[in-house]
């Protein structure tokens, strides 16, 4: 059975809704609508859909955005990732995830960030499978008392800079 | 919708309404479709953490409650006959007892512990609304004494507590929600309420359980304990000067003494006070938390008070410490084997660095800093000299005192560091690097320029001493040090990883150890020169420049000579955990390049290539460090060849192979006659005037570190053997589909050193 991916249409109630159901059968961490708001209605073509033939709901998203960081580099960010149990293993969430790093890459982010708990082994492969690294753990980051690892994925050379030196430009040549 | 309007219909502006109807619309018609109406300042971070209404797992007002959590009653009296009120006062306070710990130890909330008690929630209220000193807002009101006056002490003195948690929090060196939950759902924490009048109120219901409840054994104790736990509020560094060293400890004492005396009573059953602990404060009140179930007593909650107050006492134990290098080596290894208690953390660097701009009450910033200077490599040294004689208005003293205030700021920082949580603890190495990076850099300019007025020490060599300097690069590698190997403790790197950070961490080892080792020779120079001076002396004829020298001689000998002596013992300590460190870390290089060599690993990302680069991703990881001048971040393409140089390649594969394994068997035995070494120092501690390692006061915890080396040693050499025998003699192609690489962690092992491993690969 053939699966298809497409952009959600964020003046669809109905999609936004989809996207709760599915994200939070998942998560530990409960979230209110405004965080699923802010999110779609900000940064509606950083969130994709993923269908099954045979499905009239959508079986899998991620939800993303990008933003200046420290007002040196552009960062995106990969917010909530999930797909319905019953549909795993067949390579949605991954191929989920790199057309979302594509499209941040063609908006010209010069990495991806994100965070996922330490102990969720199957999302840290999926993530390190792609250049992810771990860049620091955060102590009990969830509500769940879990510890949470921060991964990185530098798409650009601006990303290996401390934003202080990209922010001095003479420093950053050598020059001071 | 129609609900809505038919309200909207009815109401009248003659009730003093203003209808607003009209601007509503202006400024609803500039709304911006599927825009999110938010303050610009609110971020994700904050939207996360929103509520919602009607949504059950983040509504807390849905919350559903049995009937007698509605019907309880504060200002009701529970139990007909006396003994009856007994065992419900005794139940209460006990269970209230308890939720501290379940606050403290499980990371949990107030609003899911302490202040699900109603009678805690009822007397905040009373004192949020009115915050009388006195305690005089703060009634229960039953018309009991057992309740108003026994109940109530117990209530405030738990309060009492809360507000000791909440002081420490609020000197930043723990973390909400990551350390501890302090939100106190806008209630006023007796904040105007000073310890006497509590512990007055306490006393007088100690009288009156003695008087009229004296079969009431158990409560007697409890009232004790909350007596004694109250006081701790007294450790405060603002509290010192009207309590005493000994009051602590007696107060610290008793504390344990009555937690393991309350350890032999079972759980009350809480059937006796149904309805005082409930989830109503959540559902009634301001509440920023999702809904959450209280939680329940386990029984194991007064030894777990009991360890609490031994951490607490143990971090007081740095009051003793009578040097530097003391309290140092204390800040080092108090909190690294076994974490402990979040109140002894945060309590750790409120006491040591007080708010009076003292260290221990005993020096000021500046003095601490110097006599860290002092304790290291700036004894006896020109500049020392120098500043003894020196007036005040100087102007090399007082470039001198900008840099203690400097080296203070980043030494705050250093002993912060030490008391947090593992990942915090090695965020804070990580911000220390710019920190010492840049200290270096301008107290190196410092130092020339003196050096350009003749004001220098050499090394035997003829090369530049430069002593602060010195001490300030000795303190950075330090931190990089740590901060390297902390990624290991918590996981941080994946196995490709390993050689690029056991490599980094063994060519800081071998800058730290140059270091030690020039300190050592400038040491041993000065102590020979003053040897030195007494045969010199005995050679001059009678005058007054045989006189002049022998003051000087004997000013040196009474108090640089000591100084000097104690410097060259840690340094020769500091020479041996270095030594450890390198090698260890040299031992886990070698063990990458056999796997390697084998094909079974690489230091490569092996998925870095869709949208990065193995370089790149390498950049990345390193990046903290490529900021940072001197020890010079090494470029890529060194790493990639060091990796080369290691790898072992035909010709005479098996010859070679052979002799790599050797020789990082012998190394390792090299690491543990070193440990064997340390081990003698931290024991000879405690029975010598002339302290090696200055860990008497950490003595356990020092050893127990260096015993967590000792294992990872053993257990790196097994690792050897295991893999000699699974690999074999020669290089074949086929081991990659019999084995993975993953990584193991040694039982007791020191968690900067975990294994790389063979594992059978699964069919």
């Amino acid at each position: 059975m053939s699966l298809s991916y497409r952009l959600l249409d964020s003046s669809s109630v109905e999609e936004l809704k989809h996207v709760q159901r599915l994200i939070d059968a998942d998560l530990s961490e409960p979230y209110s609508v405004y965080v699923y708001r802010y999110f779609l209605n900000q940064w509606p073509q950083l969130c994709y859909l993923a269908f099954e033939e045979n499905e009239r709901d959508p079986v899998g998203c991620v939800v993303c955005k990008y933003e200046e960081h420290r007002g040196a580099r552009l960062r995106g960010y990969i917010g909530m990732l999930a797909v319905a149990q019953q549909f795993r293993r067949r390579g949605i969430a991954k191929e989920l995830v790199a057309i979302a790093i594509e499209k941040m890459q063609t908006l010209g982010c010069d990495e991806v960030m994100l965070e996922t708990e330490v102990e969720n082994t199957t999302a840290l492969s999926l993530y390190e499978g792609f250049g992810f690294i771990r860049l620091k753990r955060m102590f009990r980051y969830y509500l769940n008392q879990g510890d949470a690892f921060k991964l990185i994925l530098p798409l650009t050379e601006k990303s290996c800079t401390r934003s202080t030196f990209l922010l001095q430009p003479e420093t950053a040549l050598g020059l001071g | 919708m129609e609900g809505l309007e038919a309200q909207l219909r009815r109401l009248r502006l003659d009730k003093g309404l203003v209808d607003v109807t009209s601007e509503f619309r202006e400024l609803a018609s500039r709304m911006v479709p599927e825009s999110v109406i938010k303050a610009p300042s609110f971020d994700l971070f904050e939207g996360t953490h929103s509520l919602e209404i009607d949504n059950p797992k983040l509504d807390s007002s849905l919350l559903a409650l049995t009937e007698k959590e509605l019907n309880f009653d504060c200002t009701k009296v529970y139990g007909e006959a006396t003994e009856q009120k007994v065992e419900f006062v005794t139940a209460v306070v006990d269970r209230l007892c308890r939720t501290i710990v379940l606050w403290l130890n499980d990371f949990q909330t107030l609003p899911t512990t302490v202040l699900s008690c109603r009678y805690v929630a009822h007397i905040l209220c009373q004192f949020t609304e009115d915050p009388c000193a006195d305690l005089s807002s703060c009634q229960l009101e039953t018309g009991d004494e057992l309740f108003d006056q026994v109940l109530a002490s117990c209530v405030i003195a738990v309060c009492y507590f809360v507000k000791f948690v909440q002081t420490l929090f609020k000197a930043g060196v723990v973390y909400e929600e990551e350390d501890l939950n302090c939100n106190a759902m806008g209630l006023n924490v007796l904040s105007t309420v000073q310890l006497p009048t509590v512990k007055s109120h306490l006393a007088r219901s100690q009288k009156l359980l003695e008087k009229s409840y004296p079969q009431a054994h158990q409560l007697q104790m409890l009232l004790m304990l909350l007596m004694h736990l109250v006081e701790v509020y007294g450790l405060l560094p603002t509290y010192f000067g009207s309590t005493s060293q000994v009051d602590h400890e007696h107060t610290l004492n008793k504390l344990i003494e009555t937690s393991r005396d309350l350890e032999q009573f079972p759980l009350p059953d809480g059937t006796v006070y149904q309805g005082a602990f409930s989830a109503v404060i959540q559902k009634k009140m301001s509440n920023q938390f999702p809904p959450r179930d209280i939680i329940l007593p386990t029984g194991k909650e007064y030894t777990a008070l009991a360890d609490m107050v031994q951490d607490l006492r143990f971090v007081l134990s740095v009051d003793q410490a009578k040097t530097v290098t003391e309290i140092a080596q204390f800040s080092r290894f108090f909190n690294r084997v076994r974490p402990l208690h979040v109140v002894a953390r945060a309590f750790y660097p409120l006491n040591l660095m007080r708010d009076d701009q003292t260290v221990l009450a005993q020096y000021t910033f500046d003095e601490y800093s110097q006599l860290h200077l002092e304790e290291f490599s700036f004894c006896d040294t020109e500049l020392y000299k120098l500043l003894k004689n020196e007036p005040q208005t100087s102007g090399v003293k007082q470039k001198f005192q900008d840099f203690l205030q400097e080296i203070s700021g980043a030494l705050f920082e250093w002993y912060q560091t030490s008391s947090q949580n593992p990942c915090r603890s090695r965020q804070g190495f990580n911000r220390q690097l710019l920190m010492w990076d840049s200290l270096q850099a301008q107290i190196e300019t410092y130092e020339l320029e003196l050096e350009s007025q003749g004001i220098a020490d050499q090394l035997e060599d003829g090369s530049s001493f430069m002593p602060l300097t010195t001490w300030v690069f000795y303190m950075k590698l330090r931190a990089m040090l740590d901060f390297v190997l902390k990624g290991f403790e918590l996981d941080v790197y994946k196995p490709w990883e390993f050689f690029s950070m056991f490599w980094y961490s063994y060519y800081l080892a071998q800058h730290l150890e140059n270091t030690l080792h020039r300190v050592l020779n400038f040491i041993e120079a000065r102590i020979d020169s003053m040897v030195a001076l007494n045969k010199k002396i005995k050679k001059l004829k009678a005058g007054e420049k045989k006189e002049k020298l022998r003051e000087a001689y004997r000013a040196g000998m009474s108090s640089q000579m000591p100084v000097l002596m104690k410097n060259k013992d840690f340094i020769k300590y500091s020479l041996l955990d270095c030594s450890v460190i390198k090698i260890l870390s040299l031992a886990q290089v070698f063990q990458f390049a056999v796997l390697k060599s084998f094909g079974l690993i690489d230091n490569q990302h092996p998925g870095s290539g869709r949208f990065s680069s193995p370089e790149r991703v390498h950049k990345l990881r390193f990046k903290t460090f490529a900021s940072i001048g001197v020890p010079e971040l090494p470029s890529y393409g060194s790493f990639q060849q060091s990796l080369q140089d290691f790898v072992i390649t035909e010709p005479m594969f098996e010859t070679k192979l052979a002799r790599s394994l050797d020789f990082n068997e012998v190394e390792l035995s090299k690491v543990k006659s070193s440990l064997q070494s340390v081990f003698q120092d931290i024991e000879a501690d405690s029975g010598q005037t002339r302290a090696r390692a200055g860990t008497q006061l950490v003595q356990k915890q020092a050893l127990e570190y260096y015993q967590g080396l000792l294992r990872s040693t053993d257990a790196l050499i097994i690792n050897g053997k295991t893999l000699r025998s699974k690999l074999g003699n020669r290089r074949r192609d086929d081991l990659s589909t019999a084995y993975t690489v993953g990584i193991s962690r040694t039982q007791g092992g020191c968690s900067y050193f975990p294994l790389l491993k063979l594992d059978q690969r699964k069919p």
